[in-house]
């Protein structure tokens, strides 16, 4: 649904965008519209903190709004956190002239700035630098469980979204409050009701319905396979994984498509780390529908790095606890 | 003479196997003409450290589902990490039956790595005075 009570494509910024207030964010706006008008950012004049799902939904929409050839003006992109968005390729992605970054010491980054992924070599590039930019190269079980989010988030733009612009994504490490890497990829594609609409008919029109079906194992948008794909590339557990990762370590995880987002809030303490089948099971999970359509996919994944798994437990944990029909494991010929 | 086929698996910088592409290039060119020959293909991971479920069903999901169990005799893992044990079992279990049920109960993730044990202190005795009737 492209917004009709605006003449132009137009996305505000709070002051505060992140993927714990993105409601705010979602609901404050309306940015996409049928125009060839120029494009307009709106930052809050106080505009102070934009984690990675903002960064990565702003960039994804310029790329969309550069599609319908409306250029992108912005306002009020001046101010304290100015130069962290210099940093990050914000504006650089969406073709706003900024200030040059002045010659300083700058700080040690702990980020992965926005990068546009088309490729899975680009994809590779992105990887082989998450230890070196986010300095997880101490923390291997941090490190493998961010590696394998932005992995399987990207490939699933890549080979499920249609975008023409690919996947924007970026990650931020926190070291406080608490230390976590926030991930977020975003695409203007076709979106995930489209996507398994053919696979799944009452997935087509129904955002809520195709969310829910996406997040579960073994549904694909690639192929008509049932429970658990019988497909050659495709099974359908990327996002599931991906779910659970944020899910062990306490984390955020989001999923925006169409008009429907889904969100998975951080543990509580002492609170016991369950991943459900159906994602809409699970008691800390929120569910939204806009009064306007996100065209494509946003996903989103908080890692808490004190949290993490250890990782070949994790999966021997998952896998222990899907029974198959007839487990072949022992005769798996490991050397 | 039936063969017996080496395949070195590649992992990416770091020891992270996800190239899907590159996976599904090894099963095309080596791994399933090696299988329908007859031969045994040793799949080796050394270096790799992890890898992601995308890529190892990329790798083996359809030698699984074309030749069945019986291929498992003839495909063998060397130097495998044990999170990719794991995610091995995973496919291998899936590709060749899928699962009993849709899993109705929710799965406990709790493998976090346990705190570091504190040193031991004895527990400090809080004696409490009785109120007096």
């Amino acid at each position: 649904m492209l917004c009709e009570s605006q003449d132009m494509p137009k996305l505000l910024i709070p002051n505060e965008a992140s993927i714990r207030t993105i409601r705010n964010l979602l609901f404050a706006n309306s940015p996409f519209c049928d125009t060839n008008s120029p494009a307009q950012l709106v930052m809050h004049p106080k505009w102070a903190f934009m984690d990675p799902i903002a960064m990565a939904m702003a960039a994804a929409w310029g790329g969309w709004c550069q599609r319908k050839h409306c250029s992108v003006k912005a306002e009020n992109v001046g101010g304290p956190s100015q130069k962290y968005a210099i940093r990050m390729g914000l504006f650089e992605h969406l073709n706003v002239p900024h200030d040059p970054l002045v010659a300083e010491h700058e700080e040690a980054g702990r980020f992965i700035p926005l990068k546009q992924v088309k490729t899975s070599s680009d994809l590779a590039a992105v990887i082989g630098n998450v230890s070196a930019l986010l300095h997880l190269d101490k923390e291997p079980h941090a490190l493998q469980a961010v590696q394998y989010c932005i992995s399987e988030l990207i490939r699933n733009v890549l080979e499920h979204s249609g975008s023409v612009e690919g996947a924007y994504v970026c990650a931020q490490r926190y070291t406080s409050d608490p230390p976590r890497v926030s991930i977020a990829v975003a695409d203007c594609g076709f979106g995930i009701s489209s996507t398994l609409a053919y696979s799944y008919p009452q997935a087509a029109n129904d955002d809520k319905v195709a969310l829910q079906l996406a997040m579960q194992l073994g549904i694909t948008g690639a192929v008509k396979s049932g429970l658990y794909a019988s497909a050659t590339d495709n099974a359908g557990a990327g996002l599931f994984f991906t779910r659970a990762i944020a899910k062990a370590t306490g984390g955020y995880f989001a999923l925006l498509s169409g008009n429907g987002v889904f969100r998975i809030r951080r543990l509580r303490k002492n609170e016991k780390p369950l991943v459900y089948h159906d994602a809409f099971d699970d008691r800390r999970h929120n569910f939204w529908t806009l009064g306007w359509s996100w065209p494509g996919t946003v996903a989103a994944a908080e890692v808490l790095t004190q949290n993490v798994p250890n990782f070949p437990k994790f999966f021997q944990a998952i896998v222990q606890q899907l029974p198959p029909k007839k487990s072949v494991t022992e005769k798996i010929k490991f050397l | 003479m039936n063969e017996r086929i080496e395949v070195k698996v590649a992992g990416g910088i770091s020891g992270f196997a996800e190239d899907k592409d590159a996976a599904k290039e090894l099963r095309k060119s080596t791994i399933l003409p090696s299988l329908l020959a007859h031969d045994t293909v040793v799949l080796d991971f050394s270096g790799i450290t992890s890898s992601t479920q995308s890529f190892v069903h990329a790798l083996i999901a359809e030698p699984l589902q074309q030749f069945g169990e019986s291929v498992l005799s003839r495909l063998e893992f060397r130097s495998c990490a044990p999170q990719i044990k794991s995610l091995v079992g995973l496919v291998v279990d899936y590709s060749l039956g899928g699962f009993s049920t849709t899993p109705s109960d929710p799965m406990d993730v709790g493998t976090r790595r346990p705190n570091k044990k504190r040193t031991s202190e004895k527990p400090v005795k809080v004696h409490r005075k009785r109120k007096s009737a």
